[in-house]
């Protein structure tokens, strides 16, 4: 009987708190919409004009695209910030690099030539490399290319915080 | 009347009995002030409820409305910029009051057996307000807030194990959005409340179960709650609430810039989180979870342990127990100071400033109403500020204009459409501030031919075609000759309107100038330069038709057309000759 009124009121408490929990967590995992297609991030994306670049001098771009909250879908949104590096003439030279620092997120700038986190002040070196400052890892590479003079990248997210560049999809 | 209403009562609750039990409560020691500080807390925790209520009935939870709702709240709600003021000073007096009420227990050693757990249940208190604090910062949706979460929640992702787990479970994904509003509201109105409130009520529970600790052999031995402690109370929490509502009515609650994931901010924590993000900067690499982890996880254990270490007779004997307390407080204030000077750094004070100037260009265009598409859409569509980032964004890599580009791969548009622009460039149309960098060098300079006069009077003409409502007029006398100047001499190669030579306008590659600078012709020049009216063949400037929408096309014509009321051409600083 003891074990009855046990078992029972744990049951009854699991079944209060369970399906509260489970959504909880489901929203959590950010599930794709059912009638849309393949995710945002992936599609290769023109930023700038190869011509625009000047050798040894990083721009910034913003990469553009459509942004999916949870259930909102919005056109034309800035999904984040690339630097863009062109070190010759060869349109080979070109490359790409997330402006998010690798440490916890924040804005990376550019101060003469290299990259620089203002938020726990990590320094990286012109090709992105971590010289000083917490950040656990080089800034992370973006694939670019140019094609009919367009320069495009894909926009790539990574977890941040850990030595290993591991990518968050979703 | 009263006193018979007051029986009645009695008789069916006992609430005198009750109340005077807890009026009667033993103050072993006597009356002090330093016992003050949790009774304060109550009150303000009291202001915080009914000015949270209080936000909650306009207050929005949504990516588009948050910033705007606490706006509304803040600038044009009566009482809104107290409330909200309240709310947040409110806040950080808890903060400061929580301190004071830990080091007040800690020296008074009140967690001391059998008060171990009571001591563990007010540190995890102390926890959750801290929490209740951040995930109340970021519901206003403004830069601060959310770039600040961002970090802190970037921090919790770090922790081996169940970081990640736990830091998708508050951000309610991988990246900032919708839900991490919704999910902070809960937590911030509901969750953590709830939780507060049940753990401050075993708190008290458990005082009166074990009653207040001090020393019998000093004071009145009779000592009571009322009135002499209760005096104090109350006039330290009556002292307290009027600090916390002057700073509401003096300086209100900081609203900053509505946040953007791809902007550039300068973040800098709440002030009680100051030492850690310092402290941060000082472990590079996989020792990040030193600063991260290991040192305040120590240093909340050893708080923890306290009533099992702490146990010498005297003062003096508990000091080295205590010691590691004092250090670490003056770790903190050094470390505080340290960010301080960080952020007094001539580019950090640069980035700080520009934060604050996008903030009040925020809460002023606000004052218009905020489209539907929320804040940031409003800011990005500054009329103010967006036409001039687009021509940096779209024309700023070739054509200069000051304090916007120094680019010379085209013409200079500095003064674009003035008087100056074009005697400047007819007189000399090969200097490298107009087509002197380009492929086109036709043109012969005109200073030698014309003259002064003759130059006058043509930029006169030229002047004219582009003359928009709201521009200065040209002079007629001077727009004849002009005129006449042009079609006599010029029309050769400026073909337009009205001209009878028969080329065909695919052979053509001088400009049509009969509406020179005027919107349409800007607007055809960016739609295809490289047009027979416009530069022919061997134009190099990019058709823009196809990479800006119409609404941004417009705001460049805007921004060009500004330049010739704004800019005051450089022209003179100029070598005659390349």
């Amino acid at each position: 009987m003891k074990v009855l009124a046990g078992a029972a009121t744990a049951a009854a408490a699991g079944g209060v708190v369970a399906p509260a929990i489970g959504l909880g967590v489901g929203a959590a995992h950010a599930p794709d919409l059912p009638g849309r297609q393949g995710a945002s991030d992936g599609d290769w994306r023109a930023v700038a004009r190869w011509d625009d670049l000047v050798a040894g001098t990083p721009v910034q771009a913003h990469v553009v695209g459509a942004e999916i909250d949870a259930w909102s879908v919005s056109p034309n949104r800035r999904l984040g910030t690339v630097w863009l590096v062109r070190d010759g003439e060869a349109e080979s030279s070109l490359r790409a690099m997330s402006a998010i620092c690798p440490h916890l997120g924040c804005f990376v700038e550019q101060r003469e030539g290299h990259f620089f986190c203002p938020c726990h002040v990590s320094d990286f070196d012109a090709r992105g490399r971590a010289l000083t400052g917490p950040s656990p890892r080089g800034l992370d590479p973006i694939e670019a290319r140019v094609r009919d003079g367009a320069v495009e990248v894909r926009w790539k997210r990574y977890r941040m915080g850990t030595a290993a560049r591991i990518e968050e999809v979703g | 009347m009263l006193e018979h209403l007051k029986s009645w009562i009695d008789e069916r609750t006992g609430l005198s009995l009750k109340l005077s039990h807890l009026a009667n409560v033993a103050m072993p020691g006597g009356a002090r002030w330093r016992r003050v500080f949790g009774h304060s807390m109550l009150i303000l925790i009291a202001l915080e409820v009914l000015t949270g209520v209080a936000m909650m009935t306009v207050y929005t939870p949504s990516t588009t409305n948050a910033w705007s709702s606490t706006w509304y709240i803040e600038t044009v709600l009566p009482l809104g910029h107290l409330v909200r003021g309240a709310h947040h000073f409110g806040a950080h007096a808890i903060v400061v009051l929580l301190g004071l009420h830990v080091m007040q227990t800690v020296f008074d050693r009140a967690g001391a057996r059998p008060r171990e757990l009571n001591h563990l249940m007010g540190l995890g208190i102390a926890g959750l307000v801290v929490f209740e604090l951040m995930t109340g910062f970021p519901l206003a949706w403004d830069q601060r807030g959310y770039w600040v979460s961002r970090i802190e929640t970037g921090i919790i992702g770090s922790a081996p194990v169940v970081g990640p787990m736990l830091q998708r479970f508050l951000v309610g994904g991988l990246h900032y959005g919708q839900l991490t509003i919704t999910r902070f509201y809960t937590l911030h109105v509901a969750l953590v409340p709830l939780a507060l409130a049940m753990g401050i009520l075993a708190h008290l529970a458990m005082v009166r179960t074990h009653g207040l600790v001090g020393d019998a052999s000093k004071g009145d031995p009779d000592a009571r709650w009322w009135p002499s402690q209760a005096a104090r109370d109350a006039v330290a929490a009556l002292v307290t609430l009027l600090a916390v509502l002057w700073a509401a009515h003096k300086w209100g609650a900081p609203l900053d810039a509505p946040a953007d994931g791809a902007s550039q901010y300068p973040a800098v924590p709440e002030w009680f989180f100051m030492p850690l993000s310092q402290l941060l900067k000082h472990f590079s690499g996989r020792w990040q979870i030193v600063g991260t982890m290991v040192i305040p996880g120590a240093l909340s254990a050893y708080v923890a342990a306290l009533p099992w270490v702490d146990r010498a007779p005297t003062l003096s004997r508990r000091l080295p127990v205590l010691l590691p307390l004092v250090v670490a407080g003056f770790a903190a204030v050094g470390l505080g100071m340290e960010l301080a000077h960080h952020t007094h750094e001539p580019a950090f004070a640069r980035s700080v400033h520009a934060a604050e100037a996008t903030a009040r260009r925020a809460r002023n265009l606000a004052r218009a109403g905020i489209p539907p598409e929320g804040p940031l859409e409003m800011l990005h569509n500054d009329p103010a500020v967006r036409p001039r980032e687009l021509f940096v964004q779209y024309c700023g890599s070739c054509h200069a204009v000051r304090g916007a580009s120094e680019q010379r791969k085209g013409p200079t548009l500095d003064g674009f459409g003035s008087r100056e622009w074009a005697s400047a460039f007819v007189a000399w149309p090969d200097r490298p501030i107009f087509m002197g960098t380009t492929q086109i060098h036709d043109m012969p300079a005109q200073h030698r031919r014309l003259h002064d006069d003759g130059l006058r009077a043509v930029s006169e003409w030229l002047y004219s075609r582009g003359v928009e409502e709201g521009d200065p007029p040209a002079d007629a006398a001077l727009v004849a000759q002009g005129e006449t100047i042009y079609r006599r001499r010029c029309t050769t190669c400026h073909q337009g309107q009205g001209d009878t030579s028969g080329t065909e306008s695919t052979e053509r590659d001088a400009p049509d100038l009969d509406v020179w600078a005027s919107r349409e012709w800007l607007r055809a020049q960016m739609l295809n330069p490289g047009a027979g009216v416009n530069y022919g063949a061997r134009n190099h400037m990019p058709r823009f038709g196809d990479r800006v929408t119409d609404r941004e096309l417009n705001m460049i014509l805007d921004y060009v057309r500004s330049l010739r009321r704004t800019a005051a051409p450089p022209f003179i600083d100029e070598p005659a000759d390349p």
